[in-house]
């Protein structure tokens, strides 16, 4: 379920919130027939929906590294229910490989407790909230984090405040300053933050179209501008990220719940069942470019160190064949980094979305998998930078690592026309969805995401 | 102001109801009584826990429509479409919206017939829906060929699975979906193979489980009001007022939960808040089964008259999902079995000898054999009752049929014992039935 910006498209590009909001209705239903349950249809679960994952060396911190998860789309500001939870029972990993093995070295978990002042009430707030631990504040949420490695698990904070959902002015007139800001937990050289955020993902959903046989020629607009996210922000020094060899590292998210046994003994419920990934973020992207339809569970679940199995589709993903199909005067060739050979070959593709690129961001020694690859030692962008990232010649972006502000769509469609293979299309040179910058504007410090968009901001969008 | 313009409402609901069906006229006994009521769904619902609303599901259909005639490709907007249809004619109990699901289903999968596991799941869903679980099965055998990795579709699958009685193969399927993705739906019917099973502490703590990770006041209160139901399942009246008032926290306008209270309020002996609870009810959802029930609470009450409409209701809203293509015999035929009147019996015997040669659920067996109960035919009806009892389902109804079947054979000391198990499974588990149980119990000298 994660990752799948283009799964969303459909519902994002009709109504938005709504659409998701009725999608997440499909459970709850009565029952026409008193003989059998009707469980839900199809389970929409945005709290394990990763929508997209960030690691960059931050300007102001040049020895550290900010891992940045984001998770439940389309997070209406002022839509019924405005504020949103993380789940329960579910740890949600940042997970490090800084080998090339494809195996996590190091692992970040949270796990999230909801506390209810009044449980037969689920009003978030009962007057003004002003600080956290606001008695007027009647749901509210922590965390552990842990991480584990080398096979040694650390506490690392024992239930530390989630920042709230910014439910509106009246009811948090100081929420920028005294919950946002407050919700910063530093301890030695690492911090930590975890709430609500803009999103920081910008871009036009309409591009999707093409995935559909539609034109993106309407594009242009942010649809994700007024959206929120939750969103989860480490910052750690390099040194304890750093693998033997170099300093690449590899990042991914996931998200796993216990499963059950349905047959095992009588008696009370145990549980026996293993814990079970739900979800996996690397590189944006991957669900729309590189994984099958009706893989979607299998991906989620999925370990990095199996991925070889999408090589055939990174080598000739179904994108470009779309883009020529639509815009057969401009791009009639579908490219190929290999023309002499039979079928479409993309060794370009290959590193961006499995190997890493040599002398950018390419471990020493590296196994097929898909992540998010970042190397550290690339220092963070002073002059010259780029929201296009590392085709645009500022290394310090995207695909090395990710940057918040770095713009993944238009470096998507150029990369898939193959503006990294020599003697490309240059038309895939000015390939765009018209969106160059998000809505709102980061943050120069830690936790570098921008505030969230208030549920009273009359017209969010 | 506030009273007429609700009453309003409940006129034009039931208007509309009855227009359809044609059964009764507005202003009937019914329509009067509830015209007297206070409010019933008025300002339902916060600004922070909606229900999942039909006026919602029709915005979300438009949109998607609107988005269809933009983008004619999309075939996942038209797998949606198809669901979304489905979802409201489960929600409002309308059976009109199945063919324009099932239009909208294969289009879909017209413009995507290869790995489109939205569709297929979609309309598997929709078979289930119309009650043809075969097809269903079908449905779902090819949406696990083609998506073996799909939580969805092994759902889908073992719902139909399990409504034809596979209950091997329906637990199985169960177990792959929540080994392949635990949420929810897949802790939800995880409970209810431990609730057939006759484990429902398990099925209560996997339920508590969907509670625990539900995405929103709308799937909590779904799950919530699930495990009010199982406590109530068990009698134990206390717990599954707890839960049912927190389904009703988180989500104000939760039918599961005002129809789970005023169940509580009709065992805890207070018959008028019961009828005005479910008057609520039905007045919001006219779903055969929840008249039923008010049917029965007018008759406990006294008023044979309402109850007579209420029955009347069930069996034209019955005519009307056959007319849609829904098989409702399992339903009709319990409900004709429960309520005899001027050759009804003979009708639940036939419908319910239908549905048995086309699925074997412990839930037709125990219809099957309450209609041979009621025409007359106890041996058969023996045989068939201990079908409903093979997995070992704490089932009060089941119980208490096979008791009751037991007794007009003669096997006293059977009897009683089953009687008296049906009466500490949940001594309420009928608004009909319990005080049959009660008195049938006393007479046999059970204490």
């Amino acid at each position: 379920m994660s990752a799948s910006r283009f799964r969303r498209a459909a519902a994002l590009a009709v109504t938005g919130a709504l659409a998701v909001a009725a999608f997440a209705g499909l459970g709850p239903v009565p029952s026409t027939a008193s003989s059998h349950r009707e469980a839900p249809l199809t389970s929409a679960d945005p709290a394990i929906d990763a929508t997209d994952l960030y690691a960059f060396v931050p300007e102001g911190a040049p020895n550290k590294v900010a891992l940045v998860g984001s998770w439940i789309p389309f997070e209406e500001p002022a839509g019924g229910p405005n504020f949103y939870l993380w789940a329960e029972k579910t740890a949600y990993d940042i997970n490090i490989d800084n080998d090339g093995d494809a195996r996590a070295d190091v692992v970040y978990r949270w796990r999230f407790r909801t506390h209810r002042r009044n449980p037969d009430s689920f009003i978030l707030n009962d007057g003004q909230v002003t600080s956290l631990d606001d008695e007027n504040l009647l749901v509210s949420q922590t965390y552990d984090l842990t991480r584990i490695r080398n096979g040694r698990t650390t506490l690392l904070l024992n239930d530390a405040p989630v920042v709230p959902s910014n439910v509106g002015a009246a009811s948090m007139p100081t929420y920028d300053a005294d919950l946002f800001d407050a919700g910063v937990q530093t301890f030695g050289r690492t911090s930590s933050w975890v709430g609500q955020s803009d999103d920081p993902f910008f871009l036009d959903l309409r591009v999707f179209d093409l995935l559909y046989g539609g034109d993106f020629s309407e594009s242009g607009d942010d649809t994700l501008d007024g959206f929120n996210v939750n969103t989860m922000v480490l910052q750690v020094p390099k040194d304890q990220l750093r693998g033997p060899d170099d300093g690449v590292i590899g990042v991914w998210t996931t998200a796993s719940r216990r499963s059950i046994r349905i047959q095992d003994s009588d008696g009370p419920l145990t549980w026996k069942g293993p814990l079970v990934q739900v979800s996996r973020l690397g590189m944006p992207l991957v669900n729309e470019v590189v994984v099958p339809i009706g893989l979607k569970d299998f991906f989620n679940g999925s370990n990095p160190r199996g991925d070889a199995a999408y090589l055939p589709k990174v080598h000739d993903p179904e994108l470009p064949h779309l883009i020529s199909a639509v815009y057969g005067s401009v791009f009639p060739e579908v490219p190929d980094s290999n023309p002499g050979k039979a079928g479409i070959q993309r060794s370009d593709l290959v590193q961006v979305f499995l190997t890493g690129l040599p002398g950018l961001n390419r471990p020493t020694t590296v196994r097929r998998a898909e992540m998010l690859r970042l190397n550290m030692d690339i220092d963070p962008c002073a002059t010259d930078c780029s929201t296009l990232g590392a085709i645009d010649g500022d290394v310090a972006g995207f695909p090395n690592g990710r940057r918040l502000s770095d713009d993944i769509i238009d470096v998507a469609l150029r990369v898939v026309m193959g503006v990294l293979l020599p003697g490309h299309d240059p038309d895939a040179d000015g390939l765009a969805d018209g969106v160059g910058e998000n809505d709102a504007v980061f943050q120069g410090t830690f936790p570098y995401v921008a505030y969230p968009h208030a549920g009273s901001d009359g017209d969010p969008h | 102001m506030r009273v007429r313009v609700t009453s309003i409402a409940i006129v034009a609901a039931l208007a509309a109801t009855t227009f359809l069906l044609g059964a009764l006229r507005p202003g009937s006994a019914v329509d009067r009584r509830l015209e007297d009521r206070p409010p019933a769904v008025s300002d339902v619902g916060s600004g922070f826990a909606p229900a999942p609303s039909v006026g919602s599901l029709d915005a979300t259909i438009a949109s998607l429509e609107e988005r269809l005639d933009r983008v004619p490709g999309d075939w996942r907007a038209a797998a949606a479409l198809g669901i979304a249809h489905v979802q409201r004619a489960r929600i409002t109990s309308d059976p009109y919206a199945y063919p324009a699901a099932e239009a909208s289903l294969v289009r879909s999968l017209d413009l995507r017939p290869e790995g489109n596991v939205e569709a297929l799941v979609g309309l598997g869903t929709l078979a289930a829906a119309r009650h043809d679980f075969a097809a269903a099965l079908s449905w779902g055998r090819r949406a696990v060929r083609t998506a073996p990795f799909d939580a969805d579709a092994y759902g889908m699958l073992g719902d139909a699975q399990l409504e034809l009685g596979r209950y091997a193969a329906a637990f199985r399927s169960f177990q792959r979906m929540v080994d392949t993705r635990p949420d929810l739906a897949s802790y939800a019917r995880v409970s209810y193979a431990m609730e057939l099973q006759g484990r429902t502490d398990a099925a209560i703590e996997a339920m508590r489980a969907a509670h625990d990770v539900a995405a929103g006041p709308a799937d909590a209160a779904w799950a919530a009001a699930h495990v009010g139901k199982l406590h109530f399942e068990r009698g134990r009246l206390r717990e599954s007022a707890v839960w049912f008032r927190r389904a009703r926290a988180a989500d104000p306008g939760s039918i599961d939960a005002e129809a789970g209270l005023a169940l509580v309020a009709w065992a805890t002996g207070d018959l008028g808040k019961a009828i005005a609870g479910y008057e609520r009810v039905v007045t919001r959802v006219p779903s055969p089964e929840h008249v039923g029930v008010l049917g029965d609470l007018y008759a406990a009450a006294g008023d044979r008259g309402a109850a007579a409409e209420c029955y009347a209701l069930v069996r034209a809203e019955a005519r009307l999902f056959r007319a849609n293509g829904v098989d409702v015999d399992l339903e009709l035929a319990l409900f004709e079995a429960d309520h005899p009147a001027g050759g009804s019996a003979r009708a639940a015997l036939r419908a319910a000898r239908a549905e048995w040669h086309r699925r074997t659920s412990v839930h037709v067996a125990d219809a099957y054999a309450w209609a041979l109960y009621a025409n007359g035919r106890y041996r058969a009806a023996a045989e068939i009752a201990a079908r409903a009892l093979r997995l070992g389902t704490r089932n009060a109804a089941f119980l208490f049929h096979a008791g009751m079947i037991e007794l007009r054979l003669g096997h006293e000391p059977a009897a009683r014992g089953l009687l008296r198990d049906a009466f500490d499974t949940n001594p309420f588990f009928s608004v009909r039935w319990s005080p049959m149980l009660r008195s049938t119990l006393a007479s046999l000298g059970s204490p």
